[in-house]
C-alpha cells in the first residue's frame, strides 16, 4: 500500500485541475438550468397569449379589476424569471 | 477564467464563492416572487367563482388538486427534463434520503390545505398576512435546529422590517374576518398551523439540499402532494367530484389551471427551492415566503380587482428595506452561514 503521507501536501494557494472541471461543470449547469426555465417560461406563455386573444380574462373580472392587465404582468414575471438566472451567470461569471 | 482567479488562494476562493453564492439565492427568491404572485393571485379570484363557489372550502381544496399541482408536476417535470436534472430526480428512488421528500411534501401540503381552509374561514385578508408570515417562523425554526446565523443587527433588523411589512401589505388595513367566534378562533389557529408546517418545510428544504440538489427532489414533493391531495379530497369530498367534471370540461378554466400551475412552479424551483438552497432558511426561506405572499397582494389590488390601500405602499417600503438589511449584509459573513 504507498504511503500517502509521503505525498506532497496541496498549498493553500495552489488550484487544483478538480477544481477548475468543477467550475466548467457549475457554469455548464447554469446554462442548462436557463434553457429549463425558458421552455417553462414558455409553457406559461402559451396560456396567458390563448386568454388573451379569446378575451377569457373577463372571467376574472371585477368591478374595480383592470381588464386584461393580469394578463400581460405574465410577461413581466417571465423576464424576471429569466432575469434571476441571467443576473447569477453575470454576477458568478469567475464560478 | 481571469488569471487573478488562479493565483488567488483555493480557500479564498471558497470564501468568495460561498457568499456569492448566499447573496444569489436572495435575488433567486426575490425574482421568482412575481411568479407567485401571478399564480396564488388568480387562484384567489376564482375560487370564489363556479364550480369552486359550490361548496368551501372544498372548493379550495379542489383548485389545488385539480388545477395548481397537476400542472406544476407537468412544469417541474418539464423543467428537469430540458436541464437534465431529471437523473437527479430518478437517483432517489430506492434512497435512504428519499425520506426527507415525504416529509417536505407531507409538509407543505399541509400547509397549502391550512391556507385554504382558513381562507374561507377568515376570509383572505386575515389569512394571507399571517400565512405570509411563515418565512419568518421558518426563519427562527431553522436558526434554532440548524444553527444558522440569525442574531446579527441587520438580520434580526430585515427580518422584523420584512414580518411588519408583509403585515401591513397583505392586511391592507382592512383586517376583516367573514366569520366570528368559534369558526373565527378555529381559522386562526388553522393559519397558525400553516405557519409552523410551512416553517418546518423551510427546515427541511435546508437539511435536504445539503444532501442532494434542490432540483433532485422537488418533482416528488409536488408528485405526492398531487397523489395525497387527489386522494383525499375524492375520497371525503363528494362535491369535488363535480366540480372535477365541471373544471376538465371548461376549457377556460384548464388554460387558467395552466397559467396558475406553471406559475406556481417557476416560484417554487425558482425562489423556493433554489432561493433556499443557495442562501439557507434563514435567509433564502423568508425572502422567498415574504415576497412571494407580497406580489399576491400587490397583484391583487393592481390587477385583479380588490380595492386599493395606502398601507399597501406604507407596508411595502418597511418589507423592502427589512430586505435590504439582509441581501446587503457582508459577503465574509454571508460565506459562514451556520454557527
Amino acid at each position: 500500500m504507498p504511503d500517502i503521507t509521503s505525498r506532497p501536501a496541496m498549498g493553500a494557494d495552489q488550484v487544483p485541475g478538480q477544481a477548475d472541471d468543477y467550475l466548467a461543470a457549475a457554469r455548464r449547469f447554469k446554462l442548462r438550468r436557463l434553457w429549463g426555465l425558458i421552455a417553462l417560461c414558455a409553457m406559461l406563455l402559451v396560456p396567458l397569449v390563448t386568454i388573451y386573444a379569446e378575451g377569457w380574462w373577463r372571467l376574472t373580472g371585477g368591478s374595480s379589476s383592470a381588464g386584461a392587465a393580469w394578463v400581460l404582468v405574465g410577461i413581466g414575471v417571465v423576464v424576471a424569471a429569466i432575469a434571476a438566472v441571467l443576473v447569477d451567470m453575470f454576477y458568478r461569471r469567475e464560478l | 477564467m481571469s488569471t487573478g482567479m488562479v493565483e488567488r488562494p483555493l480557500t479564498e476562493r471558497s470564501r468568495i464563492a460561498d457568499g456569492k453564492k448566499t447573496r444569489m439565492g436572495m435575488i433567486y427568491a426575490m425574482l421568482a416572487g412575481p411568479a407567485l404572485g401571478l399564480a396564488l393571485g388568480l387562484l384567489s379570484t376564482l375560487v370564489s367563482k363556479p364550480p369552486f363557489s359550490l361548496q368551501q372550502p372544498t372548493g379550495a381544496f379542489a383548485i389545488v388538486a385539480l388545477l395548481q399541482v397537476p400542472f406544476g408536476v407537468l412544469g417541474i417535470g418539464v423543467f428537469l427534463l430540458v436541464s437534465g436534472t431529471w437523473r437527479d430526480a430518478g437517483r432517489l428512488i430506492g434512497h435512504p434520503v428519499s425520506w426527507w421528500n415525504l416529509f417536505v411534501s407531507v409538509g407543505g401540503f399541509v400547509g397549502d390545505l391550512c391556507y385554504a381552509v382558513s381562507a374561507a374561514l377568515i376570509g383572505g385578508a386575515l389569512a394571507g398576512p399571517i400565512g405570509g408570515l411563515f418565512g419568518v417562523v421558518g426563519a427562527i425554526i431553522t436558526s434554532i435546529l440548524y444553527r444558522e446565523k440569525i442574531l446579527r443587527w441587520s438580520t434580526l433588523a430585515g427580518l422584523i422590517g420584512l414580518g411588519i411589512g408583509i403585515w401591513v401589505v397583505l392586511s391592507g388595513g382592512k383586517v376583516v374576518s367573514p366569520t366570528h367566534g368559534v369558526y373565527e378562533l378555529v381559522g386562526i389557529i388553522v393559519i397558525i398551523v400553516a405557519l409552523l408546517t410551512w416553517g418546518f418545510e423551510n427546515f427541511a428544504i435546508t437539511a435536504g439540499t445539503d444532501l442532494m440538489p434542490a432540483e433532485g427532489f422537488i418533482w416528488w414533493r409536488a408528485f405526492l402532494e398531487l397523489v395525497i391531495a387527489n386522494v383525499l379530497m375524492f375520497a371525503f369530498f363528494p362535491v369535488a367530484r363535480t366540480m372535477a367534471g365541471r373544471v376538465w370540461t371548461d376549457p377556460r378554466l384548464i388554460t387558467y389551471g395552466a397559467v396558475i400551475g406553471f406559475g406556481w412552479a417557476i416560484w417554487i424551483i425558482m425562489g423556493y427551492y433554489i432561493g433556499i438552497a443557495y442562501a439557507g432558511g434563514v435567509r433564502g426561506g423568508v425572502l422567498a415566503g415574504t415576497f412571494g405572499f407580497f406580489f399576491i397582494g400587490f397583484f391583487s389590488i393592481t390587477v385583479y380587482g380588490v380595492p386599493f390601500s395606502p398601507a399597501i405602499i406604507i407596508g411595502s417600503a418597511v418589507m423592502f428595506a427589512g430586505a435590504a438589511f439582509i441581501v446587503s449584509e457582508p459577503g465574509a459573513y454571508l460565506a459562514r452561514k451556520r454557527g
